[in-house]
């Protein structure tokens, strides 16, 4: 029980990283990428290639990957999003759909379809705490999340960058009357939610090894647990996370068939948006004709 | 009208000649081109006509396969009794996914029919013991009247008849009241439900009738591959089917078969490249949104007319997606 909770928080994490990067990005831009994970999972590819074939030291490797979402984010941005952003709903779908079939194969093209074994950042050692045992990757991956959620939220906090990052979801006009420069925002909104997820592929890698496909099944559980806070909550979908992470493994552990796990965040937000169809902290929208 | 109806008549004597020339290979891709086309007429009608998207119509697809296949090989049901079947069960899986659909709006739209294709997925793979999960089931030729569709070329006519009865339904519903409901409701739900239209009652049956489409497509993919297994019917194949209708051509008909076309055989053209054809798969749907919102029947109509030297529409139902 208590593995299957740390387990749970471990794998919890990185879904919250991976669905706050997304609801960053929805937030400010209006498009929900379902490209996100092949962002990431192409971040922790390069971050591999660093290290193996350059044999640089892992940190560097670590920072390459993230960079490398950063900069594949912003070229999204700049090359296709920007010109269907105000297309409409299913312009934006189809058009991330075709950035993930882009992407994916574009890794599967690079790196092949094996599946490689992924160093981890935080050693193979194992912490006592409170009577329970915790590998030190599990713990790593805790806090590095955490760390990196809280540094977002400082970074729209108390930076001016942040406020006008905030300004916009409020009131979409009034930030462009006041002179906000929206288009770098949205910019801006890209790099970072893709770094966002670029750390969550370093971060899930060594659990699931890598491999093209990683990300498909945390990506789509990003989606639900971001569509539980109406795709716009960023504690929502941290918190979300987390939860969906420790119900999947203590099920797993009593009642649910392993390969029934990952339908479970399914199941949940099929719940959720059948009795609130907005999602639990989404807000309703007025329709003007 | 009279010139679609020429185009009809010209594109129905095509594909009747093509097996005197087309060999095995090219008929049993042609073949699948026909069941995937069957699919994209559905799926056309809910997101190209009525603005709803489906993340999950490999769900209603593997619903048609499996029932049809399970009906008829293991009850012993006859082949058209398994069909109308599996199309029920498309249609009435489609009515219930489509209540709750009601409520749901765009994006929240999506990502439910998503879970429930992979839920379709799980289900199949949790009952093994009548799907046989990931070994799958073996599919025999189907037979009418004990008469056998045993030979590529007989396929090839039983789902060229099935796709001709599915597109002469879809264009009439397309021009007559209930089409033109969808798309001002596509449009604008508030306009249209001011109008008198009942949005909800509409949305319904939309889901109902595009996935009983998608079954119908099951029914028929399931004989041409022999063999169906879990690993056909994943969330990739709700992707194509929604990269088929967008690369085709939101909302048309002849566009739903180009874009079957397009996603049938750009993988077969670049056969031994791997991962490219994802590639273009992706770069298509991105291309179309970006530059040429109509898709390929967009294009086919501006070749026709510089060929003819006349201005034409796209022979179709002309329904320009909201770009």
């Amino acid at each position: 029980m208590d593995q299957a909770i740390i387990n749970g928080l471990a794998e919890g994490s990185v879904y919250a990283l991976l669905a706050v990067g997304l609801v960053f990005i929805n937030r400010i831009t209006e498009v929900a990428s379902f490209a996100h994970g092949e962002v990431s999972t192409f971040g922790a590819f390069v971050g591999f290639s660093v290290f193996h074939s350059a044999g640089a030291p892992f940190p560097v490797a670590i920072l390459c990957s993230v960079m490398a979402g950063a900069a594949l984010g912003a070229a999204i941005e700049r090359v296709v999003i920007r010109r269907v952003a105000n297309s409409g709903l299913l312009a934006t779908v189809v058009v991330t759909l075709g950035l993930y079939f882009v992407i994916h194969g574009s890794i599967k093209a690079i790196w092949g379809p094996e599946v490689w074994p992924y160093p981890s950042i935080f050693g193979a050692g194992a912490v006592r705490f409170l009577g329970v045992v915790i590998s030190a990757q599990h713990l790593g991956v805790m806090i590095t999340s955490l760390v990196i959620a809280l540094a977002l939220a400082a970074y729209l906090r108390w930076t001016r960058t942040g406020l006008a990052l905030r300004a916009i979801p409020q009131n979409r006009f009034g930030a462009a009357v006041i002179g906000l420069n929206i288009r770098r925002l949205n910019s801006t909104a890209w790099i970072v939610g893709s770094a966002v997820g670029a750390i969550a592929g370093v971060l899930i890698a060594p659990l699931t090894f890598l491999h093209s496909n990683m990300m498909a099944a945390p990506l789509i559980k990003a989606f639900s647990i971001a569509a539980l806070g109406g795709l716009s909550s960023l504690v929502g979908a941290f918190v979300g996370g987390l939860l969906l992470g420790v119900l999947e493994n203590v099920a797993v552990l009593y009642f649910l068939p392993g390969y029934l796990k990952d339908s479970l965040a399914f199941f949940f937000i099929l719940v959720v948006l059948l009795v609130q169809p907005e999602g639990l902290f989404g807000k309703q929208r007025k329709e003007k004709v | 009208m009279n010139q679609a109806r020429r185009f009809g008549w010209a594109m129905l004597l095509a594909a009747a000649i093509v097996p005197l020339l087309a060999g095995d290979y090219w008929l049993y891709l042609l073949t699948l081109i026909g069941a995937y086309g069957v699919v994209a007429l559905g799926l056309n009608l809910l997101t190209g006509l009525s603005g709803q998207i489906s993340l999950g119509h490999a769900g209603f697809f593997a619903i048609g396969a499996y029932v049809a296949t399970v009906a008829t090989s293991k009850y012993g049901v006859p082949y058209l009794g398994g069909a109308a079947m599996a199309v029920a069960a498309g249609w009435f899986v489609g009515l219930v996914v489509g209540f709750p659909a009601v409520r749901l709006r765009g994006l929240y739209l999506a990502i439910a029919t998503l879970a429930f294709g992979i839920g379709i997925e799980r289900t199949i793979y949790h009952f093994k013991g009548i799907t046989g999960g990931a070994y799958g089931l073996e599919v025999s030729a189907p037979a009418i009247f004990g008469y056998a569709f045993n030979s590529p070329t007989k396929l090839y006519y039983l789902v060229l008849a099935f796709a001709v009865v599915s597109v002469l339904f879809l264009s009439n519903v397309a021009k007559s009241r209930p089409g033109r409901m969808l798309v001002a409701m596509r449009d604008s739900e508030l306009a249209a439900s001011s109008m008198g239209i009942n949005v909800p009652r509409l949305k319904v049956l939309a889901f109902a009738v595009s996935a009983a489409l998608a079954a119908l497509g099951g029914v028929l993919y399931a004989p041409i591959i022999n063999f169906i297994s879990v690993e056909h019917f994943t969330l990739w194949l709700s992707i194509t089917f929604i990269s088929m209708i967008v690369v085709g051509g939101l909302g048309s008909i002849t566009g739903s078969f180009l874009g079957a076309a397009f996603v049938v055989l750009v993988p077969e053209l670049l056969r031994g490249f791997g991962a490219y054809h994802q590639i273009i798969y992706g770069l298509a749907m991105i291309l179309v949104f970006v530059f040429w919102p109509t898709g390929l029947v967009g294009i086919a109509a501006l070749f026709a007319s510089r060929i003819t030297g006349t201005q034409r529409a796209a022979p179709a139902t002309g329904v320009v997606p909201p770009a």
